[in-house]
């Protein structure tokens, strides 16, 4: 193929992405509107079948974007914040429908529509989708392991908490003697609450993974594995956050309100790692080794 | 009375000691050392680390910023608090492995897996931990990256070798982004080439401990390949319209249609003048200041040779001049260019790497086996001293 036609077929190919993106963005939209209905009226069967089918097309649609993005580049689809906030949108809610799958309690969904969402339509409105060649440092094998497992903790994360603020927000109902039903009763809410712990034990070793593939690659680009970078240092925060979490549940006296605070705590701890780094380093003129 | 002082010396520290080691191994000493160190690496991220002093002042007012400087804040990390922190860290997962240790001896079923995982996990944080101390005490980190252009040998300090470069250079994508950089290489001990390596990054030469990392290179700061001109030609009639000229470096250039030619004799990436001595030379090697030196000639006799910066105006009149001349960009030189080498030495690598190694099959078991997920999720007994072993 001769370079304009190369060039027309991207260029067709990068168009069908934005559209496609649009729609999953607009379906996740739908998905929100969904998930306030059924908080509304939990009775309301529509809103049941309506939220996870529009959730399910928006993932699948983003399933779509992501092929057509490494189709296009032919490297993993997370360089820029763009493409990164597409991937972390669409991990958190393929995670998500797994544990609405399994545990059929549809309040989480709120919180992550609205977080995915809300990503991807920041990722359009705001940030560049220009596909550009990957820098030599991101030339490395530990480029996809490394960005991959650590937003899929970040994605896993993001649905512990939507758990956890869920059932705050039943057992706080309960409290003001308010009776709706949202598939959580005293004997079950104990066993869905749970899933915010297997949620952890699942993300922490990511994220650990995460920090260790970061370490090595470090190490092999720079000859150093740590150098306290404050993306680094708020990794490891997190981690600590998560692993203080992970021992308070030992505990029978710690696993009720301590260990409640501790995952919110470390749930915003990964939301600065993941964000909020890049933003602190750009406001205060903080060199950061991970400002891509 | 002495006899009771020195039985009270002895007695006290080890009464002490034994509820220390309690604490060490406990559940609320592992939770305990984890705020600590949590909260003391959000001060340090927070507080900004290895700024001069004068940041701090600025942003945090005098008292607050000298004290941040003065009790070692500026440096959490490396403070002996920080450390002291890390130390008792590893040791309370030496404890508490060895519990772990005793309790697995005595333990047979089906939560064994885990129990393993759980004990790998924790063995595995003293090693890198251990691999971190071996790094800081024996390992050495060149303060400054080392710069070489093509041909320039250099002798690798600790390294017990030399290295030459043979040749360095960028690669550019078809959009003109930077590619790759990369530095030929050869090793030579005691007088004898032994290695040849091209170094990229994320591809380091590593030989007798001693490793060379690449991550940048810096075109030349005394030639380009080719010079962008903005041209006007003065004429009797007035000037002609601005036009733009490629002139490669060190060649005659004859700008078409006219008998007026143009040579780059010199370029300096950051350009000073010296007045009394009447001579231009280099402030830095990055590219702040370019000029570059032309030989304007008009029917093959010399007119002038002037400096034309790319950011000002020359302060020349154009009086006498066939023409007025623009700097307006230029194609960097790699070939000629200075290739940057960190070097470290990094003796705890391997122990890091056996931890990591160890820490990922734990955590494999600890959390994604099925009696892992069981085990780490299932409540114990309080244990008669009042804290959970960790």
């Amino acid at each position: 193929m001769d370079p304009s036609a190369l060039l027309a077929r991207d260029a067709g190919l990068f168009a069908a992405e934005r559209v496609v993106l649009w729609i999953a963005c607009a379906a996740y939209g739908v998905a929100l509107l969904f998930y306030i209905a059924h908080i509304i009226r939990p009775s309301w069967k529509i809103s049941r079948t309506g939220s996870t089918v529009s959730l399910l097309s928006a993932a699948g649609l983003q399933t779509v974007v992501i092929i057509l993005r490494v189709v296009l580049k032919g490297a993993p689809p997370f360089q820029s914040l763009y493409e990164s906030l597409g991937w972390f949108a669409w991990m958190t809610v393929v995670a998500y429908l797994i544990i609405e799958w399994r545990r059929d309690v549809r309040i989480p969904g709120f919180f992550v529509s609205l977080i995915a969402g809300g990503a991807v339509l920041y990722a359009l409105l705001a940030q560049n989708p220009e596909i550009k060649p990957l820098f030599p440092a991101l030339q490395s094998p530990w480029f996809f392991w490394h960005v991959a497992i650590a937003f899929g903790s970040y994605a896993i994360f993001v649905v512990a908490f939507a758990v956890e603020i869920s059932y705050l927000i039943q057992l706080g109902l309960w409290k003001l003697g308010a009776k709706v039903d949202y598939g959580l009763t005293r004997e079950n809410i104990g066993r869905f609450h749970r899933s915010v712990h297997q949620l952890v034990l699942f993300g922490f070793p990511m994220l650990t993974f995460g920090i260790m593939s970061g370490a090595a690659w470090a190490n092999e680009a720079w000859g150093v594995y740590w150098q306290w970078d404050p993306k680094e240092t708020w990794s490891l925060i997190t981690w600590f956050v998560f692993a203080l979490y992970l021992h308070t549940r030992v505990r029978p006296t710690w696993r009720g309100a301590p260990s409640t605070v501790i995952v919110i705590v470390a749930f915003l701890c990964m939301v600065t790692t993941f964000l909020g780094v890049s933003w602190l380093a750009k406001l205060f003129g903080i060199p950061s080794l991970h400002l891509y | 009375m002495t006899l009771w002082l020195v039985v009270a010396a002895v007695l006290v520290p080890a009464v002490f000691l034994k509820r220390f080691r309690r604490w060490l191994s406990s559940m609320t000493g592992a939770v305990w050392i984890l705020v600590v160190l949590a909260v003391m690496s959000l001060l340090g991220v927070a507080i900004g680390q290895s700024l001069p002093p004068d940041a701090y002042t600025s942003r945090y007012g005098q008292v607050l910023g000298s004290f941040i400087y003065r009790s070692g804040l500026s440096e959490i990390f490396t403070s002996w608090y920080f450390l002291l922190s890390a130390a008792v860290l590893a040791a309370s997962l030496v404890a508490c492995s060895f519990g772990r240790l005793r309790r697995l001896a005595n333990e047979r079923g089906r939560g064994r897996a885990s129990r393993v995982g759980s004990l790998l996990l924790h063995v595995s944080m003293v090693v890198i931990l251990a691999g971190g101390v071996v790094t800081a005490v024996f390992g050495f980190r060149y303060a400054a990256p080392v710069y070489l252009s093509a041909g320039e040998e250099m002798e690798v300090p600790e390294g017990g070798f030399t290295v030459r470069v043979n040749a360095a250079s960028t690669e550019f994508t078809d959009e003109g982004v930077v590619s790759e950089y990369f530095s030929d290489v050869v090793v030579i001990e005691d007088g004898e080439e032994v290695l040849s390596w091209r170094i990229e990054v994320n591809r380091p030469l590593i030989y007798n401990g001693v490793g060379l990392y690449q991550n940048e290179m810096l075109p030349s700061a005394t030639s380009v390949r080719e010079v962008l001109f903005g041209i006007v030609i003065l004429t009797e009639d007035g000037e002609l319209p601005l036009r733009t000229i490629d002139v490669p470096f060190n060649e005659e250039f004859e700008v078409p249609g006219t008998d007026i030619s143009l040579k780059v004799l010199e370029f300096l990436a950051d350009f000073t003048y010296d007045i009394e001595s009447g001579t231009a030379s280099l402030v830095s090697l990055s590219h702040r200041n370019p000029a570059v030196l032309v030989r304007i000639s008009e029917a093959g006799s010399v007119i002038d040779d002037r400096w034309i910066f790319a950011d000002v105006q020359t302060h020349r009149s154009d009086a006498g001049l066939p023409c007025r001349i623009f700097l307006f960009s230029y194609l960097p030189d790699y070939e000629r260019g200075l290739t940057r080498f960190e070097l470290s030495r990094q003796p705890g690598t391997p122990l890091l790497f056996i931890g990591f190694a160890a820490m990922s099959l734990g955590l494999c078991l600890t959390f994604w086996t099925r009696t892992g997920r069981k085990g780490a999720g299932a409540p114990r007994a309080r244990s008669k001293t009042g804290s959970d072993p960790a």
